[in-house]
């Protein structure tokens, strides 16, 4: 091997991601498509004179056939059909602003403590342990407990996004302010900062970037929270949908729910990483760049 | 007297159990150039630390001009071995650091600390696009923006590659003698020693003191074809055995 | 390995409760209608008869469903509702087999708040469980009044008791739920019961529930042997008819078995109407059951829950009530 990790050109990669999600539809079509017809017997009721049912008859009935046919599931072209009939962008829209809300809330309640945290251990030592008591518990388990504290309106569900991420954004700020190079620290004092300089610049700047890539992990984790939410209650919003479509089988629209998840997850992703680009440009240069 | 700059007296250094420093006597005279070797680990490192005020010493007392080191200190400026540049500020935003938190530093300034250094049409690059010798360019400007009375420099070129460690050392022997700031300047390399200093110190394994001080004759300017020269090699010699002796004791210690 | 493999899946087994093929699992919930089959498990009537049947509870109905599919559960009771959803899905993995009992009142629509007409409600939040009977109650007692479940008012989807919960801290105006719940309802500060499905036209065309109780089986299990499934069926309905003839008994093993307040279950139980083998032939007739499925499914369409009215009589065992 001439290069260790091997590597391909990005038109390669490309090439190869977009051959890797075709070949994906393409096996969700082949095993759904009808592709033969069987003939089944089905029981059908038959009325007497009176109307009601008399007897029942053995019915011959061809039906098409998938390959597999797990309960409602469609093909590819059939549950993006789908989307557009259970009005998507409602749900989706109901579901990103509570998670930016929630996110937003969290956010600005775990930043500040975080750093804090990191500056005084004493503080750390004080809250670390509640917060790891906090922090495994997965989002739904506290579904139960809110329902019956806040009800199932906005306070809800905005309630269990800040605890399902406000220990992990907690977290990710103690690490980032203990990450701090101790020699920018001793070079600002050298230089004559005072307590206050030294905060505001050389200690905020130099933890953002990791405080930054640890609230696009806690971003994602904000969306696990709200489908978990949004078990109860609610008109909008891709759980609500994903959870009452299940209730009536109606697997397409499942499956147009869960697709959307995952491509506002990635959206959300991309547009976290545009702004850190704006927030942190330093991070992104390489040698030689300019 | 008048012309010593920076003086430690009878200073002894602990940090719990450990014993760092113990009983260390130092003088730098204005504009010297004392470069202080030293097996690792003899406490060279916390010296320095103590000169630019970091530390308080456990005993005795580190004086600049005359009156006791009593905080950070920042007319001792510190040059540290990874440049600790501000990765977020470019080139300009690095010099400009000491003098803008009092305040404001001028342009003309900071352009004129960039071409001393030579690091001419870099100014708006971050740390991150410059090569190790660049940053320290860097460092060495944003260190000389604050006008300090001492430079302090531990270990600058360590984590440079060997080509671009000489062209520094030279860089740093013409700044020092332009601007005539008093050096202090940390090494384990004797040939670095050699190069650049005034004065040599060397000091003893831990608990640390000053071992051997002697002048060094060697005329500037100084350059790679000097190390060849039976003058410079009687007086590597003399150093090296010294340092020697105490890299001994530090191993016997240790084991 | 193998021997290793096949200890962790005897392990598995064990902590999942699974049980040899012998065993009969019903599905059922906290509610009154699954009351037979605690009968029949704790008075022996299904030992009697060479069965082994285990109760396991499934949250709603369409879970049920998906586990009688799944052949998970062999028979559940489940609401009617849930039932015709999946039926017009064309889910052939079931029978429904009967009715059990019908006990109409023991589902209502409760307001707070000095509501105290169903025509305040509109432009009110209601909570209930959406898609179920008290989904159709309330919709039937809003049509009464002239209102209109999907525009007049919005629905707020709750399952059990935390529809009891958001009534309470006043997050909707009025909610809807069945027993036990809603006697939680009644007894919340100021509750006014705007109607139950009694009041509804299902129940006086037809003197059923909006969505009553039946009882569907696993087409699987049903199919490998139809005879031992009839037998099976027949001890079930004979201990509905105990609960039938030992109303007092009744009363005290559902409150020992769901632990409720003796008083409420009283209440309730009061209601029910448990219907035996012999009358399940009259109650899937086109004047009951039949009749009360086809109007169920015609509203839920208009409610846009349900694609096409289901051919239900086709998933049914009538053969088996003929004597």
């Amino acid at each position: 091997m001439r290069r260790f990790p091997p590597t391909i050109p990005k038109s390669s990669r490309l090439l190869y991601g977009a051959i890797g999600i075709a070949i994906f539809f393409a096996v969700w079509w082949i095993l759904t498509a009808p592709m033969f017809t069987e003939v089944e017997t089905r029981r059908v009721a038959i009325d007497g004179p009176t109307g009601e049912v008399e007897s029942y008859k053995e019915v011959r009935h061809e039906v098409s056939r998938a390959i597999v046919n797990p309960p409602g599931l469609e093909t590819p072209g059939n549950t993006f059909r789908r989307a557009f009939e259970i009005g998507l962008p409602q749900h989706i829209l109901a579901s990103t602003l509570r998670i930016l809300i929630g996110f937003l809330i969290s956010v600005s309640l775990a930043v500040p403590l975080g750093i804090a945290m990191g500056l005084f251990p004493r503080l750390r030592a004080l809250v670390s342990p509640i917060v790891s008591l906090m922090r495994p518990l997965p989002s739904i388990a506290w579904v139960p407990l809110f329902a019956i504290w806040f009800g199932v309106d906005e306070t809800q569900k905005l309630a269990v996004i800040f605890v399902g991420s406000f220990a992990a954004a907690l977290i990710y700020t103690v690490e980032a302010t203990l990450k701090v190079d101790p020699d920018l620290i001793r070079a600002a004092t050298n230089l004559g900062a005072g307590r206050r300089q030294l905060l505001t610049r050389v200690l905020l700047p130099a933890a953002l970037p990791n405080i930054l890539s640890g609230l696009k992990v806690v971003l994602a984790i904000c969306w696990t929270c709200v489908i978990s939410a949004e078990i109860v209650g609610g008109q909008f919003g891709l759980g609500t949908l994903i959870w009452t479509k299940k209730e009536l089988s109606d697997t397409a629209a499942v499956l147009v729910g869960m697709a959307s998840i995952s491509v506002v997850v990635l959206v959300m992703d991309a547009a976290f990483t545009l702004a850190e680009r704006r927030l942190v440009p330093w991070m992104f240069l390489r040698r030689g760049a300019s | 007297m008048s012309d010593v700059v920076l003086a430690a007296r009878g200073v002894t250094q602990r940090f719990g159990e450990l014993v760092a420093l113990e009983g260390l006597d130092l003088e730098v005279a204005r504009g010297g150039f004392v470069v202080v070797v030293g097996a690792s680990g003899c406490g060279k490192s916390t010296m320095l630390n103590l000169f630019a005020g970091f530390d308080q010493p456990t005993e005795g007392h580190v004086t600049l001009l005359g009156e006791p080191v009593a905080g950070i200190e920042p007319r001792c400026g510190m040059v540290f071995q990874n440049y600790a540049l501000f990765p977020w500020l470019t080139v300009r935003g690095n010099i400009a650091f000491g003098p803008r938190l009092r305040g404001g530093a001028s342009d003309e300034r900071v352009s004129e600390l960039i071409r001393t250094v030579g690091i001419e049409g870099f100014d708006d690059h971050y740390p991150a696009q410059l090569s190790g010798g660049m940053k320290q360019r860097v460092a060495l400007a944003r260190t000389l923006a604050n006008d300090p009375e001492v430079l302090l420099c531990d270990e600058p070129f360590a984590a440079l590659d060997a080509m671009t460690r000489q062209v520094m050392q030279e860089e740093l022997s013409r700044l020092a003698a332009a601007t005539g700031k008093t050096v202090v300047f940390i090494t384990h390399s004797i040939d670095e020693a050699l190069l650049l200093s005034d004065r040599i110190v060397v000091m003893t394994a831990r608990p640390g003191r000053i071992k051997t001080s002697l002048e060094n004759p060697l005329p500037r300017p100084r350059s790679a074809k000097q190390q060849l020269t039976p003058e410079y090699l009687a007086l590597k010699r003399e150093i090296w055995e010294s340092v020697q002796e105490e890299v001994l004791a530090h191993i016997a210690a240790d084991a | 390995m193998r021997i290793v493999a096949g200890l962790l899946l005897a392990l598995l087994s064990l902590g999942c409760g699974a049980q040899d093929d012998d065993t009969i699992v019903y599905a059922g919930s906290a509610w009154y209608g699954h009351a037979p089959v605690w009968v029949g498990i704790q008075k022996g009537i299904f030992k009697k008869h060479g069965f082994r049947v285990e109760e396991r509870k499934f949250g709603s109905s369409s879970d049920r469903i998906n586990a009688l599919e799944a052949d998970n559960a062999q028979f559940a009771s489940l609401g009617e509702v849930a039932m015709l959803t999946a039926m017009s899905r064309d889910r052939r993995g079931f029978y429904w087999i009967g009715c059990q009992n019908i006990a109409p009142g023991n589902e209502g629509l409760v307001a707070v708040g000095g509501i105290t007409s169903i025509a305040d409600l509109k432009g009110k939040k209601i909570a209930l469980q959406r898609i179920t009977s008290i989904h159709l109650t309330v919709a039937l007692l809003l049509e009464e009044a002239g209102l209109d479940i999907t525009k007049d008012v919005t629905v707020v989807n709750v399952t059990d008791s935390t529809v009891v919960d958001i009534v309470r801290r006043g997050d909707a105006a009025a909610g809807g739920m069945w027993e036990p719940y809603y006697t939680d309802l009644r007894e919340l500060d100021g509750a006014t019961v705007l109607g139950t499905d009694k009041d509804t036209s299902i129940y006086k065309r037809f003197q059923t529930m909006s969505g009553p109780d039946v009882i569907c089986a696993s087409k699987a299990w049903v199919d490998k042997d139809p005879a031992r499934a009839k037998r099976f069926f027949e001890a079930y309905w004979e201990a509905v008819a105990w609960c039938k003839a030992h109303p007092t008994e009744l009363l005290d093993l559902v409150v020992a078995h769901i632990g409720k307040e003796r008083v409420a279950v009283e209440i309730a139980l009061k209601n029910f109407q448990w219907l035996t083998w012999d009358e399940q032939r009259d109650m899937l007739s086109n004047d009951r059951m039949f009749g009360q499925a086809q109007v169920a499914s015609e509203l839920l369409q208009r409610l846009g829950q349900l694609e096409s009215i289901p051919e239900f009589k086709n998933w049914t065992r009538l053969d088996w009530f003929q004597q």
